[in-house]
């Protein structure tokens, strides 16, 4: 499970924004806004990883239990899947 | 403890689609004034027949400081609201009057400093060309010439289009009977 590589993520103005470059600008009008958390799996998501080792990064940056952590990820990443974002 | 402490409050990830160009305005005039491009699909019919909403795309570049008649420009109206439509004159005092293709109203008084970006490429119907490309300047000379007399061309192609949907319904009809 990885992030398309076409999609760049940028911090503008305090805000996470994610816009579609090169070839995935055809299918995907938009951009997509992050909050901090969201940027933070975004970024995990960068490399070929798993719902697991996310959470467990997770666990090392908040506060937070692993089944939270499991739960929330794995809402966070059907999201993405549905929009296209997944490889 | 210190190791808790230092862990920051956790939040459920959000992640939202958006697509209004308003949202936007932030990160093109960042990328631009960075000396980047950035593509976007354009909405809206307002310039049609050139390009189309939701089908065609743009490539836009930061705004010289001199735009010519012709250029079409990305700008962001006094209300706020963001338009891509062309300069079909430059007046004297440095402002530039605007018409969308689709359009014969014509928008006067635009200030060089709401000039967003410039268009430079174009992908329309799957086919990518630039803005000095022979095709495309002949047309737009041509389109913004004959300004006056786009209504009659969009009445007919109105007409068309209305005799060609007529058309496709009755041969459907015939068709289903000969079947039967």
């Amino acid at each position: 499970m990885k992030i398309k590589s076409d999609f760049v993520l940028r911090n503008v103005a305090g805000s996470f924004i994610v816009v579609p470059t090169g070839a995935a600008c055809m299918d995907f009008n938009g951009m997509i806004t992050l909050n901090e958390t969201g940027a933070f799996i975004w970024k995990c998501l960068q490399e070929e990883t798993s719902v697991e080792a996310i959470a467990d990064e997770i666990l090392k940056e908040y506060d937070v239990s692993k089944a939270d952590a499991m739960s929330a990820v794995e809402t966070f990443v059907k999201k993405l899947e549905d929009e296209g974002c997944l490889e | 403890m210190k190791a808790a402490l230092s862990k920051n409050q956790f939040s459920a990830p959000e992640a939202t689609k958006k697509v209004d160009l308003v949202d936007f305005y932030p990160l093109i005039a960042e990328i631009l004034s960075q000396g980047g491009t950035f593509s976007l699909t354009i909405t809206g019919s307002s310039m049609w027949p050139t390009i189309l909403g939701g089908r065609d795309q743009v490539t836009l570049i930061k705004a010289p400081d001199q735009l010519k008649k012709y250029d079409l420009p990305l700008y962001r109206r006094k209300n706020g609201q963001f338009v891509l439509h062309r300069i079909v004159s430059v007046n004297e005092d440095g402002t530039y009057d605007c018409c969308g293709d689709h359009q014969t109203q014509i928008e006067h008084g635009l200030r060089q400093e709401q000039m967003i970006g410039l268009a430079v490429n174009f992908v329309r119907k799957g086919k990518a060309f630039t803005a000095d490309n022979r095709h495309y300047c002949r047309w737009v000379k041509f389109w913004c010439a004959i300004l006056r007399f786009r209504p009659v061309y969009f009445k007919i192609h109105h007409f068309n289009a209305t005799i060609y949907s007529y058309a496709k319904v009755a041969f459907r009809k015939i068709f289903k009977q000969k079947r039967k």
